[in-house]
């Protein structure tokens, strides 16, 4: 895991690592980049409050060439299910308060050149069933599935933000 | 690019917080709504027996309320992270605000679920959890709020929710309001701000 800094964490590596002595901040601001242009950075997962068995991943994606993210996953130990979420706002026609909720994004647009965020109240990596409670200092191999560039892994930092 | 849609009238207010001035809250004033001191919920406990919270400040603090789920990863836990944050920039005077997160899935979320979960970010909030329907938006009809929870074929719940916070004084008057994505900077100066004028 030492050599994660700058490069992508091999498939084979192990999926998550409870490494609470490690300060975040040395591989939050990891990148991970591809020969097909994909750069994913910042990518970090919300430690898990008591009891929730829900979980987000949020980071940067930027593709030299226009593609789209199509799905997202992670260990089978992390969760029982993945999706590419959206928090949206619903308006009330009626002039009452608005509400917001989350909606399945089936394909994530990714401009060529231009970084996309998955960030809080936008797009997130949505962990549904979580196995385990993620804590402070843990890493999650996340692997993309993008419509071009094909799978594409990168690793999340776990972090109370 | 992300797409960060914002309700009209969080605009609205976003213009006119600009042209105010540090001196004055960041969120939103909200005229002429009735008191919902009136109003109490059951708060539960996972190891006691539930007890009726009223929505009102101690006498000399602040009232956060927030309607949310223990179950959604991205906004109420975003607003929850940030209040803490907000908490832990005003030093002692953190006390003096009280923290209240009211269950609009109170199904899923039991007493043993939530009191964890709401005090794994903030010891010492109030877990609230209506225990009807009608409980429940009677307290949202008093604070503008709403929520629905529907249940697809495949089991999936989907819920959807106001996601703004609310701050309530200790005569139990609505003096502020959120919308998603406050900083907790302007929260913590919002905090100051009420409690300074809570002191006169």
């Amino acid at each position: 895991m030492a050599a994660l800094a700058g490069g992508i964490l091999a498939a084979a590596s192990p999926a998550l690592s409870a490494d609470a002595q490690r300060p975040d901040s040395a591989a939050a601001h990891a990148d991970s980049a591809s020969a097909h242009g994909i750069h994913i950075r910042d990518a970090w997962a919300r430690a898990t409050p008591a009891g929730a068995r829900m979980g987000a991943i949020y980071l940067t994606i930027e593709s030299a060439a226009a593609d789209r993210l199509l799905a997202a996953a992670v260990p089978d130990s992390v969760a029982e299910e993945t999706q590419i979420h959206e928090t949206i706002v619903i308006p009330d026609s009626s002039g009452g308060a608005s509400r917001m909720t989350m909606r399945p994004v089936a394909a994530l647009e990714l401009p060529a050149g231009q970084p996309v965020q998955l960030k809080p109240g936008g797009y997130h990596i949505m962990l549904m069933g979580m196995k385990r409670a993620l804590k402070a200092g843990d890493r999650v191999a996340v692997t993309l599935t993008l419509e071009n560039a094909g799978k594409q892994s990168a690793t999340a930092v776990v972090r109370n933000p | 690019m992300n797409v960060m849609r914002v309700a009209p009238a969080f605009a609205v207010i976003a213009t006119v917080t600009l042209a105010s001035g540090a001196s004055s809250l960041s969120g939103f004033v909200p005229q002429g709504r009735a008191p919902v001191a009136g109003i109490s919920l059951p708060e539960v406990h996972a190891h006691r027996p539930p007890v009726a919270f009223h929505f009102k400040a101690a006498a000399g603090h602040t009232l956060f309320v927030y309607f949310g789920y223990a179950s959604c990863p991205d906004v109420c836990p975003t607003t929850l992270s940030d209040l803490k944050r907000a908490l832990g920039k005003m030093g002692d005077r953190a006390r003096l605000v009280d923290v209240a997160f009211v269950t609009v899935d109170p199904e899923r979320d039991q007493p043993q679920l939530l009191e964890p979960y709401l005090t794994s970010f903030i010891k010492g909030a109030h877990p609230l959890r209506p225990s009807s329907r009608a409980q429940l938006e009677t307290a949202e009809r008093a604070f503008g709020a709403a929520s629905s929870v529907s249940r697809d074929s495949a089991g999936f719940v989907e819920v959807s929710h106001t996601a703004t916070s609310y701050l309530v004084d200790d005569s139990g008057r609505i003096v502020d309001e959120w919308s998603f994505g406050t900083t907790p900077a302007a929260m913590a100066a919002d905090l100051n701000l009420l409690l300074d004028r809570g002191k006169r």
